[in-house]
């Protein structure tokens, strides 16, 4: 079996700031094959965002640095590259051509003041050597396969005179336009409306199927992971508190953090004299007053001060592919929830 | 588009007569009398008389007003009490002059300007900002004619580099054309001209240059920054841009409103405003015009100038909003 497309082991990122330095993202592990979609799940100051940045080398540099771990890149010439150690010049020729990144809100992610086809053939001619007419070729068949209606006159729009989901695609036609293979998806429908939204997701999955892709995708909605995800990583704190393939996630759900993301999740057919939708009590924590022990224990209904106060929990496996971070899972799983 | 350039060339008209209504009523609020001016201390009282009369000035100041306006309003803005020229053609003569330092000032200002701005703000915090800064917080606080009088009595005077005034070596002229040295002289197409042109040239632009090249410099830094934390930016790097690129691109091109702001603001400014410079190096500006047209109690002249530079305000104005259609495809149709 050949080396997996993407493996992160132990990554680290540090900022550094007048309180102090802080890790954003504390020993995350991953791997993302071909085709492969993987979903990081995790409310605001999660460390997901930070995870794809440091992905793509645009950790912001100062004040944040990537302070320890691997990322193994298996390049399209068959190196296996570690971008946590690449140089500048290399990651610009793999950003853009081999990782490309979509971005959640594609109004403000899009320069104002060139058209989308300038933005997508700037993209084309940076990594292939393209004339201009052929980059627009490029741009304008890019616009077709993502079913952007009437692309000869869109491709001359300004980001501002298109809509929403228009903007998305042209977005994502960007990102895909030197065929990546790995696509990371930050939040990229959330601010969408909900049928655009159910629209873009299909179509990352018919584009990831067509250029067999890796994606990772990043939401802080279990529903959307439900829809798409092959694997699941929920962070906690800028820690993976829990790991596995989507059934397992949802079906053996282990860590209190997640079940608590899903009940939060509305779903059809729900009982409406249950009382309101269970939010998880409290707050991400700031990361520089991180809670002793598990970081998530100042929010956790089955909190005992033995031992989950005591040392932050390892990230164990629990059978299947499943890792969870968690002293008590053993005995959750056996209590009622 | 027509109709909005109409519209801000109809506040033009407006901007035009309260320039001349205050214009005029503070020249006859100053002390000091034509009369006397011209015909010197030992004038008799029927002379003064009979010339004040002449002049119009023994009427009430509104009629004053309304005839003036009158004429102006058919071009005429009445004749030079010292020369005899109309006073348009005094202002027309002296603007070339103010128009080329002007010109040559705002351009060493923003060819050094910006690029100073973007290394400065492209390295935030750094030594070379912090260096760059200091140097522009000098140069906006430079006393320009104490700075002029310095350069001139290094360059000019003491190492003698560079003529210390005027716009050509005595006895040595291009064919008027345009009335500006540089452009003439390109016109005769003769070398000796041009350079002395431009020898002539260096000392009063380089003055004229600092505040604006400072003040440019300052908001460019200060725009680049603030351009740099926008999303798109973090796109067009994750597109695997350079760096270089990814600056002049995705930031400068995006920072480019206030900056031009700036250098048009800076433009009418020095078109208006150069007569510290135009006095060290004894031009005969604008500047110099509307002083020496003052000290005078040339009305006319004040007059005639006074409105040209608000005129080519206001203008200067309309052609930097105009250009923020070009800059930034959001405000194109609106």
């Amino acid at each position: 079996m050949s080396a997996p497309l993407l493996q992160v082991r132990d990554l680290r990122v540090d900022f550094t700031g007048e309180a102090g330095t802080v890790s954003a993202v504390a020993g995350v592990s991953f791997t993302v094959d071909r085709g492969e979609t993987l979903v990081i799940v995790g409310e605001s100051g999660s460390g997901k965002s930070v995870t794809s940045l440091a992905l793509m080398g645009l950790v912001p540099q100062p004040p944040g640095r990537i302070a320890g771990g691997e990322i193994l890149f298996r390049a399209r010439d068959g190196r296996t590259l570690d971008l946590a150690r690449a140089d500048a010049r290399t990651m610009q020729q793999l950003r853009g051509a081999e990782i490309a990144m979509i971005f959640q809100e594609p109004m403000s992610a899009l320069n104002p003041v060139y058209t989308i086809g300038e933005q997508i053939v700037e993209t084309v001619r940076l990594h292939e050597p393209l004339g201009r007419r052929a980059a627009r070729a490029r741009a304008l068949e890019m616009l077709e396969w993502l079913g952007v209606p009437d692309p000869q006159r869109r491709i001359d729009a300004y980001p501002h005179e298109l809509s929403g989901g228009l903007r998305q695609r042209a977005m994502i036609a960007m990102a895909l336009s030197c065929r990546p293979s790995l696509l990371i998806a930050d939040e990229p429908t959330t601010a969408l409306d909900v049928t655009v939204q159910a629209q873009i997701l299909d179509l990352i999955r018919r584009l990831q199927a067509e250029l067999s892709m890796g994606v990772i995708f990043i939401t802080h909605n279990l529903g959307v992971a439900a829809e798409i995800a092959d694997r699941i990583l929920v962070m906690y704190a800028g820690q993976m508190v829990e790991a596995g393939p989507t059934r397992t996630i949802f079906r053996q759900t282990r860590m209190p953090y997640t079940q608590g993301l899903l009940n939060s999740v509305p779903r059809l057919g729900m009982d409406r004299d249950a009382g309101p939708l269970p939010a998880i009590p409290g707050n991400v924590p700031n990361l520089a007053a991180r809670p002793a022990g598990c970081a998530f224990h100042p929010r956790c209904r089955h909190v005992r001060p033995q031992p989950c106060l005591d040392r932050v929990p390892d990230l164990e496996d629990c059978g299947d592919d499943h890792l969870v971070r968690c002293a008590r899972w053993r005995e959750i799983a056996g209590e009622p929830a | 588009m027509t109709r909005y350039v109409i519209g801000r060339l109809g506040q033009l008209v407006l901007v035009l007569i309260g320039v001349s209504v205050i214009v005029f009523f503070t020249m006859h609020v100053l002390p000091g009398d034509v009369a006397t001016l011209l015909l010197g201390e030992r004038a008799t009282a029927e002379q003064l008389v009979s010339l004040r009369h002449q002049l119009g000035l023994d009427q009430p100041v509104v009629v004053q007003y309304a005839d003036f306006a009158l004429e102006a309003a058919r071009g005429d803005l009445g004749t030079s009490l010292r020369s005899n020229h109309t006073a348009l053609a005094d202002v027309w003569t002296a603007f070339p002059v103010t128009l080329q330092l002007a010109l040559s000032a705002l351009l060493l200002a923003t060819l050094i300007g910006v690029p100073i701005g973007v290394v400065a703000g492209t390295r935030a915090g750094g030594m070379l900002d912090n260096v760059l800064m200091t140097a522009t917080l000098f140069g906006v606080s430079m006393p320009i004619f104490w700075l002029g009088l310095m350069l001139l009595l290094l360059f000019g005077a003491g190492l003698g580099w560079l003529p210390i005034g005027g716009l050509m070596p005595v006895g040595l002229d291009a064919p008027r054309v345009t009335g500006m040295t540089v452009i003439d002289s390109l016109i005769a197409g003769r070398a000796d001209l041009i350079a002395a042109s431009l020898r002539h040239l260096t000392l009063p632009a380089v003055t004229l240059a600092t505040i604006p090249l400072a003040m440019i410099a300052r908001v460019t830094r200060s725009e680049m920054l603030a351009t740099a934390t926008l999303d798109h930016v973090r796109t067009a790097r994750a597109k695997g841009m350079t760096e270089r690129r990814v600056i002049l691109r995705h930031i400068l091109r995006n920072a480019l409103i206030p900056i031009v702001t700036v250098i048009g603001l800076q433009l009418g400014l020095l078109l208006s405003g150069a007569v510290l410079t135009e006095t060290i190096f004894s031009l005969p500006g604008l500047g110099r015009l509307m002083v020496d047209s003052i000290l005078s109690r040339d009305y006319p002249v004040v007059q005639a100038g006074a409105l040209f530079i608000a005129g080519v305000f206001v203008l200067v104005n309309l052609l930097v909003d105009l250009s923020y259609g070009l800059l930034d495809p959001r405000i194109r149709r609106s």
